[in-house]
């Protein structure tokens, strides 16, 4: 049979696809960067990848060249890829290796993991390249390294103009509590600063959000709305929300209110009742509900109704629609 | 070619045998309508523009080819089946889900062997979906457990059917009869009424969300429900999602619906308030109602779009290649980030939504509403389109 199969990794976070190559630092058993310098088949099914190991990361005992199963009928998102440096994350695949009666010559045996965005390009100059610097840092924060230094390097890289490389540390510092612990102010300041003034990157834009908010860092919230309205895009505004009311409780609409009322362009007002709505609070819905009472449709106050999940916001929004 | 005035030749300015949809000084479109058709074989279209004064643009040309739409290449069988059934089977039995602390959050594993309760219910515990010791009679007969599944199946039923609409597509919660030998995984549609996908916990390696058979052209039915695949279980595994979803950071979109019912997260289970059967009949409209109805609706709704994401493997998407041979797979010139038998098209939708077979799904991603499957995956559901030439 010749039926390719194919694998759904999982990105929880926002937008940016192909974004979780930190779970794959951290979770695999090896990672290394390679170079696939050969293939040959074993029976129908599988395939046998020769991989030279350009740099040993972490967890590869040193060996100059490892075999990467793969299953050429199966629709794997990870493959090696002829002649290309890419980081490799690998989980040990020895006892599927011994099941299938694979030649000890080739061991070690290691198969891809199926996080999606584990395996990307990497540049000629290893040591300049980020995502490299990244997998080091992680592997030496594996090895030993002190919290605190692995913490001030993932702060380097959340700041760093590298997209994958400063989402991926930002979101790692969100998902790791105890290394946030050695950050300093200043950083947080700096943090904070870049989450308000970001415009371009939304998905960073959010990772750096939740980040500040999972530390309730002073004025969080304030620095937050600052960029509400000039960045309209709505999951921004969804994340607004749902951090205000995660900080604040049925408060936060006063504090999206507060901003409301200063702003004067469409697009901002719309952006700001968005993240209202995104709040999921009585008092959300009852100052939603309110604006809601005139005669006429107010696109953004329906946008915002649409976004509240509860029925009572959902009946008003059938309601002016006609339905 | 056809047209409405008879066979014309080749070189034939074919605009009188076109309906002009819109045409302008800076534009126009045009669609051929059913009473034109070109020939099988290969063919070039040439288009030039002719300005008011009679000065004539350099042709522009687009070679494309003709071919039949047979039953083998056509995207649905159709003699013996209306439409393509799908069975969702919740049963899968092997393993025990439990959730424990975390760096910040909870965690969510497994250990083999059946605990006797389904692992698709093992995740609804973990997230606080179903309570141990559920509310009675919440309608005629229904304890809260079974209430909640029968509003998240109803829900996921719903999605489906949005996510396919136009397309030769069914979804079932009831294993029909007769009961399908599928064999080693796909079988003839002769041999089998219906193809079929678990619904379940944890997949053989972390991080995935879903496996599936792929079934270039949909030759034949699949079965998704197999847990030993050359080595793979195969369905849709929702211990990935409770597992990196109860996990750090605290202000995600996922434990922001699902802390509050958590037990792991110091939530109250629904049915463990004595009110929650009045919110799940709608009697009670207050916020944990509120939160009650979003949890069940945005996993139904994630379920909904795996499932879509899966199933349409099955169905024969996303053919590596361009068109005629594919459908723009692992096209990563054209669609930077595709991969194989998966396609990227982000800058089709909105933000923060995203095409069904993409090569990886956000959870915030997947509950927008404006995702779906991208214009030419629909076309290919709805046989619009297809491939394989």
């Amino acid at each position: 049979m010749r039926k390719p199969i194919l694998l759904l990794p999982l990105l929880l976070a926002a937008a940016l696809p192909g974004q979780d190559l930190r779970r794959g630092l951290v979770g695999a058993d090896a990672v290394v960067v390679g170079r696939q310098i050969g293939k040959k088949p074993h029976g129908d099914e599988l395939l046998l990848h020769r991989v030279q190991v350009v740099r040993d990361v972490r967890g590869a005992a040193g060996a100059g060249a490892i075999t990467v199963i793969d299953w050429p009928n199966l629709g794997l998102h990870n493959r090696p890829q002829p002649r290309q440096s890419r980081l490799y994350c690998l989980e040990d695949a020895s006892a599927v290796a011994e099941r299938l009666g694979l030649p000890s010559a080739n061991a070690p045996y290691y198969r891809m993991v199926g996080w999606a965005g584990t395996n990307p390009l990497v540049g000629a100059d290893l040591d300049a390249d980020p995502l490299v610097g990244l997998a080091t840092l992680l592997a030496r924060s594996e090895a030993g390294a002190a919290s605190i230094d692995t913490a001030s390097g993932l702060f380097a890289y959340a700041l760093s103009p590298h997209a994958q490389v400063r989402l991926e540390a930002t979101r790692l510092l969100a998902e790791r509590p105890d290394l946030c612990g050695h950050l300093q102010s200043v950083q947080w300041s700096q943090l904070l600063t870049r989450a308000s003034g970001e415009s371009a990157d939304v998905a960073y834009k959010i990772a750096l959000a939740e980040l500040c908010a999972e530390r309730r860092l002073d004025g969080v919230l304030d620095a937050l709305l600052v960029s509400l309205g000039p960045v309209d895009a709505p999951e921004y505004a969804r994340t607004v929300g749902r951090i205000a009311r995660a900080l604040h409780g049925e408060d936060a609409t006063s504090h999206l209110q507060a901003r409301l009322r200063v702003l004067r362009e469409p697009r901002d007002r719309a952006a700001v009742l968005l993240a209202i709505g995104a709040t999921n609070t009585e008092s959300g819905l009852d100052a939603l509900l309110r604006l809601d009472q005139g005669p006429g449709k107010d696109p953004a106050v329906e946008a915002a109704l649409r976004e509240h999940r509860s029925p009572r916001a959902k009946e008003a929004s059938l309601k002016k629609s006609g339905r | 070619m056809a047209t409405s005035s008879g066979s014309q030749p080749a070189g034939t300015n074919l605009r009188p045998f076109l309906t002009a949809l819109q045409a302008g000084n800076t534009s126009a479109s045009y669609r051929v309508p059913t009473a034109t058709s070109f020939p099988p074989g290969a063919f070039t279209l040439t288009c030039s523009v002719v300005d008011v004064a009679g000065a004539q643009s350099a042709a522009s040309g687009f070679a494309a080819t003709v071919r039949p739409f047979s039953d083998a290449l056509r995207p649905f069988e159709r003699n013996v089946n209306p439409q393509q059934l799908w069975f969702l089977d919740f049963t899968r039995d092997i393993e025990a889900l439990v959730a424990s602390p975390a760096l910040g959050g909870a965690s969510v594993s497994s250990t083999p062997g059946a605990n006797g309760r389904s692992d698709f219910l093992d995740v609804l515990h973990v997230l606080g979906l179903q309570h141990t010791a559920p509310l009675a009679n919440v309608t005629p007969g229904k304890d809260s457990n079974q209430v909640v599944v029968e509003q998240f199946q109803l829900e996921l039923l719903v999605q489906l059917a949005a996510l396919h609409d136009g397309a030769p597509i069914a979804f079932t919660l009831t294993q029909p009869t007769p009961t399908a030998n599928l064999g080693a995984g796909s079988v003839a549609y002769a041999n089998a009424g219906y193809s079929q996908i678990s619904i379940a916990g944890t997949p053989s390696s972390a991080g995935v969300l879903g496996v599936a058979i792929f079934d270039p052209n949909n030759a034949t039915q699949n079965d998704n429900t197999r847990t030993d695949f050359n080595g793979l279980r195969l369905g849709v595994f929702l211990q990935t999602i409770a597992d990196v979803g109860l996990g750090s950071p605290s202000m995600s979109p996922f434990r922001q619906t699902f802390d509050v019912f958590a037990p792991i997260a110091g939530g109250t289970a629904i049915g463990a308030n004595a009110q929650d059967g009045q919110r799940l009949t709608g009697t009670l409209n207050d916020g944990r109602a509120t939160s009650i109805r979003a949890a069940i609706d945005d996993l139904a709704r994630f379920t909904a779009v795996v499932l879509a994401h899966e199933c349409g493997h099955s169905v024969g998407l996303v053919r590596n290649g361009a068109m005629p041979q594919g459908l723009y797979g692992n096209d990563t010139i054209n669609f930077p980030g595709s991969s194989d038998g998966h396609i990227n098209v982000q800058s089709q939708f909105p933000a923060g939504a995203t095409n069904v077979m993409s090569p990886a799904l956000s959870y915030s991603g997947a509950i927008d509403a404006n995702t779906g499957f991208n214009s030419l995956n629909l076309a290919y559901l709805r046989e619009q389109i297809f491939y394989g030439n």
